[in-house]
């Protein structure tokens, strides 16, 4: 009892400090209204939520609804479809791969976004190879497209999915797919009539895992997509560090939490009924 | 844990994890090739300037330098909370053990903007001035959970009978930490702080909110330098920070202690709830 | 009478209100060797965990010399554990996991080393002080978990089914060490194991623990040969069983009626004399090796006599385990000499056993 708050008091403090108090203080903030000079006027009201179903913003919303959804279909799909290839593997190359897979997954993203710009950079291997082909194309536009930010977005959150998913594949029977080979099950139908029901929890799991950190993405778009992609993100990011109106940027996070809390129960009930 | 024979997966799993691998490298082995080209007027030539250059860069240098200072004392900080914590939380109940659960998961959870946000309104409700100490406050804060789970997961696989053996032979509460726990733990605190450094040398989101003027980290310096557009330098210094933290990434899958976190972390989203 | 040395006095334990423990008592005599036996779940190791300190008991008391050692935390009690899968400490050698307990006793250096060396002589390892315990084989390391507890000098010694984790060859002869160490040294053993043949061997006396509770103390012949409740008798050893209906008693034996009238006489429960009343359901129960087997028309010379058809026999190399269903109704096991089956299966024959032999019990009490 005493070391457990001797040892863990710290840590708890730290946290309430950092975090707690913090996200009150989001909380606090997104109920305030923005000074005349950009600071915080603390009049409280809910003007900012309200601000929130305005066209343009429920717009943003949407598109990254849009953009954080298909990234994480598509990496569980893609995901899903590694792990059992890694799980598979033998058992000389299963670390290997593993590691293979970790390794862009604890590698900086700003790296990995310029890796990606770098392929389509004026002097990248994919204009050379288009102009090679003598296929026409917008250089400008090649640079920065929503293309861009779906691929940028997919191959930084793969790991987010394959990896968990390796793990549940690491205690997942193989007998079961013996025996529906033995029953006449094609591959196809095996993918979706044993592996995915069977593990259905975990790749709910990677879903969710792929989503949230894909709703608030600022990076990817922002570097990828150019001035056009207007997102969550970018929303947000623009008034706390351009416009100063913290508290609509605090509404705005708050609102987005409180999609990514629906999500997480949506799935919850998806799991739970058959 | 099932080591039987498994069932091959099929050539389109398969063929779809190739694509993977390819669809992760490709871009950043255009990345390295670019460091190492210069065109010049003849073609393509293989040069070694571009890395030249950026060593050359005293401004590069002090980035360098604040990365490190930032990964290094955040990542100290972070494993001695977050051992006591994990130590705390295998212990059993303590007041205040449910909060700090519950927090430790939050923080894992939240997304990074948000995260990033908050820090900042209250750093600047503290009138906090922003510096270096405010990012590795911000680092410590998110590799804490890290370094939680990391050594939570080594604990749940230690023999509970090797504590019982220590109290049994007359170990008090510090010696059973000092002779016992912490020397059976040694692996996962290196893990630990090999990740919550690793974490802290790669974030750019939460740093870019909470940097001071001017004490700009490396992955800080070269989002502003690409948003100026790409050059070879900046290649070179990208291909080096990639090698850099592919190093510390290697150190740390080989430590044991990392594995248990791989074997323990996989569970976690397909079990949580 | 021998001075009890280790007292548990009324010692319950309960988890969030489920009893674990219910009113344990035992007396535990010094230099004994002393066995708890019992089903997994029984308590019995729980039971040694508040020995050793490492739980605390709901209520109760637990004296060592007529002081009371419970309130101690377990480094001031004289007692060290062995445990189950030894617990050896993986970082460190197999000399500093026994100095382990006299370093923290901050015993002078010179002395720890001499101690520790004894010890390992004692259990012959002195030639692998310096290894790390994974180095070793199962019984070296069990052997080290042992050097590592008497290296403090307990005075009792508590064990934790110490030689579960061994192959049969090796418990069979760590069992032998075991023993022969205990006399040696004249140290009070407690013993906990769910093996009841490794109980038989080594201990001087039993506990059969069950549901949290003792059945029965006794010397590990009285344990087999005069169970005293239902529990033990089908617990230890195997027994062969018949139903029926108490039909009179008479001093120390009874008279039991099966199910087709037939009647055989017993020795009804020690533990249950006054409970007994004609006409309640108990069950009979004979070791199956003290059932002779006879030829149908014979003479059982005052002994319960039950004929029946002998539906199988079993060859298990020293002998033969013969499956008798009996007319009464039920199947007897009885064994026979490996050359002794009278008749083919479905051959007729007849079971001969004392009533000294045989036991009622309450039906299924346990």
């Amino acid at each position: 009892m005493k070391s457990g708050v001797r040892l863990g008091g710290p840590a708890l403090a730290w946290l309430c400090f950092f975090i707690l108090a913090p996200l009150g203080l989001v909380l606090l903030i997104s109920f305030a209204q923005r000074g005349i000079y950009g600071g915080i006027q603390w009049d409280f009201g809910a003007g900012n939520y309200s601000r929130l179903f305005s066209p343009e913003t429920l717009l943003i919303v949407w598109d990254s609804l849009r953009l954080a959804f298909f990234t994480a279909v598509v990496c569980v799909f893609l995901g899903l479809l590694s792990a059992w290839a890694m799980a598979t593997a033998s058992e000389r190359r299963r670390p290997w791969l593993l590691g293979l897979i970790a390794l862009p997954f604890l590698t900086n993203l700003i790296i990995r976004v310029y890796a990606v710009k770098s392929v389509v950079a004026a002097n990248g291997p994919l204009p050379f190879l288009l102009t090679l082909l003598g296929i026409e194309f917008d250089p400008f536009a090649l640079t920065a497209n929503s293309w861009l930010v779906a691929y940028g977005m997919v191959s930084s959150y793969l790991p987010f999915a394959v990896l968990p998913l390796y793990g549940a594949f690491e205690k997942f029977d193989f007998t079961l797919v013996e025996a529906a080979q033995d029953l006449g099950a094609g591959p196809w139908k095996i993918f979706g009539q044993v592996i995915v029901p069977a593990l259905r929890g975990p790749i709910l799991g990677a879903f969710l895992l792929v989503f949230i950190p894909c709703l608030g993405e600022y990076v990817i778009p922002d570097l990828l997509g150019g001035a056009k992609s207007m997102l969550l993100g970018n929303l947000i990011t623009d008034q706390f560090l351009k416009a100063r109106d913290w508290p609509f940027g605090a509404a705005v996070s708050v609102g987005m939490m409180g999609l990514l809390v629906l999500t997480g129960l949506l799935l919850r009930v998806l799991r739970r009924t058959k | 844990m099932n080591e039987r024979r498994r069932v091959k997966a099929p050539w389109f799993a398969r063929a779809v994890l190739i694509l993977v691998l390819l669809a992760l490298y490709g871009p950043l082995l255009v990345l390295v090739a670019g460091s190492f080209l210069e065109s010049t007027a003849t073609g393509l030539v293989v040069t070694g300037r571009w890395f030249i250059e950026v060593f050359a860069d005293t401004v590069l240098g002090g980035a360098l330098l604040n990365s490190l200072i930032v990964a290094f004392c955040s990542a100290v900080c972070a494993t001695v909370l977050g051992t006591g914590a994990a130590i705390a939380l295998h212990r059993g109940p303590f007041p205040g053990r449910q909060v700090l659960r519950g927090l430790s998961f939050v923080s894992l959870a939240l997304p990074e903007i948000v995260f990033a946000l908050a820090l900042l309104s209250w750093f600047f409700l503290l009138h906090w001035h922003l510096s270096l100490v405010t990012v590795i406050a911000a680092h410590i804060t998110f590799s804490l959970s890290y370094v939680i789970l990391t050594v939570s997961a080594r604990l749940s696989t230690m023999d509970q009978s090797l504590e019982d053996a220590a109290r049994d032979l007359g170990a008090g509460e510090w010696h059973l930490l000092r002779r016992v726990i912490l020397p059976l733990l040694k692996p996962s605190l290196i893990a630990a702080f090999l990740l919550s450094f690793l974490l802290s040398f790669d974030d750019f989101l939460i740093t870019f909110f909470v940097n001071g003027v001017g004490r700009d980290t490396l992955p800080i310096k070269l989002y502003t330098s690409m948003k100026m557009g790409l050059t070879p330098k900046l290649n070179a210094l990208a291909t080096l920070m990639w090698l850099g933290s592919a190093l510390l990434i290697i150190l740390a899958f080989r430590s044991p202690g990392f594995r248990d976190v791989l074997k323990a972390g996989e569970d976690k989203p397909g079990e949580n709830e | 009478m021998v001075p009890m040395m280790l007292e548990i006095m009324g010692i319950r334990k309960s988890f969030e209100g489920h009893a674990v423990l219910e009113e344990i008592n035992l007396r535990v005599a010094e230099g004994e060797f002393f066995s708890l036996l019992g089903p997994s779940g029984c308590g019995k190791t729980t039971l040694l965990r508040i020995l050793a300190g490492l739980e605390t008991a709901t209520a109760g008391e637990i004296r060592l010399d007529g002081r009371r050692v419970d309130q101690l935390s377990p480094q001031a009690r004289p007692f060290n554990m062995v445990f189950q899968k030894y617990a050896l400490f993986p970082h460190l050698t197999v000399k500093e996991n026994i100095a382990f307990g006299l370093k923290l006793k901050k015993v002078p250096a010179a002395e720890i080393s001499k101690r520790c060396d004894r010890v390992l002589g004692m259990v012959g390892l002195s030639a692998l002080a310096s290894r790390r315990p994974e180095t070793l084989s199962g019984g070296q390391q069990q052997r080290v978990a042992v050097a590592r507890a008497l290296v403090n000098e307990p005075k009792v010694l508590l064990l934790d089914e110490p030689l579960s984790a061994l192959d049969q060859k090796m418990r069979e002869h760590m069992q032998t060490e075991l023993r022969a160490l205990q006399k040696s040294l004249g140290l009070t053993f407690i013993y906990v194991t769910h093996d009841q043949e490794e109980a038989m061997t080594l201990s001087d006396r039993i506990g059969v623990m069950n549901r949290g509770h003792l059945e029965q103390v006794s010397a590990p012949r009285e344990i087999y040969e005069q169970p005293r409740t239902h529990f033990t008798a089908q617990f230890v050893g195997r027994m062969s069983r018949l139903r029926g209906e108490l039909v009179s008693l008479d001093g120390g034996l009874a008279r039991l009626r099966l199910d087709n009238q037939v009647e055989i006489v017993g020795r009804p429960a020690a533990g249950a004399a006054a409970e007994l009343h004609t006409g309640m359901r108990m069950e009979a129960f004979i070791r199956p090796e003290k059932i002779q087997i006879l030829e149908e028309a014979a003479n059982g010379g005052g002994r319960n006599l039950l004929p029946g058809r002998l539906s199988e026999s079993v060859f298990k190399g020293n002998q033969t385990e013969v499956h008798v269903d009996v007319d009464t109704g039920g199947s007897l096991l009885a064994l026979a000499a490996a050359t002794g089956v009278p008749c083919a299966p479905g051959g007729r024959l007849a079971l001969a056993f004392s009533p000294e032999d045989t036991f009622f019990f309450g039906e299924s009490e346990g």
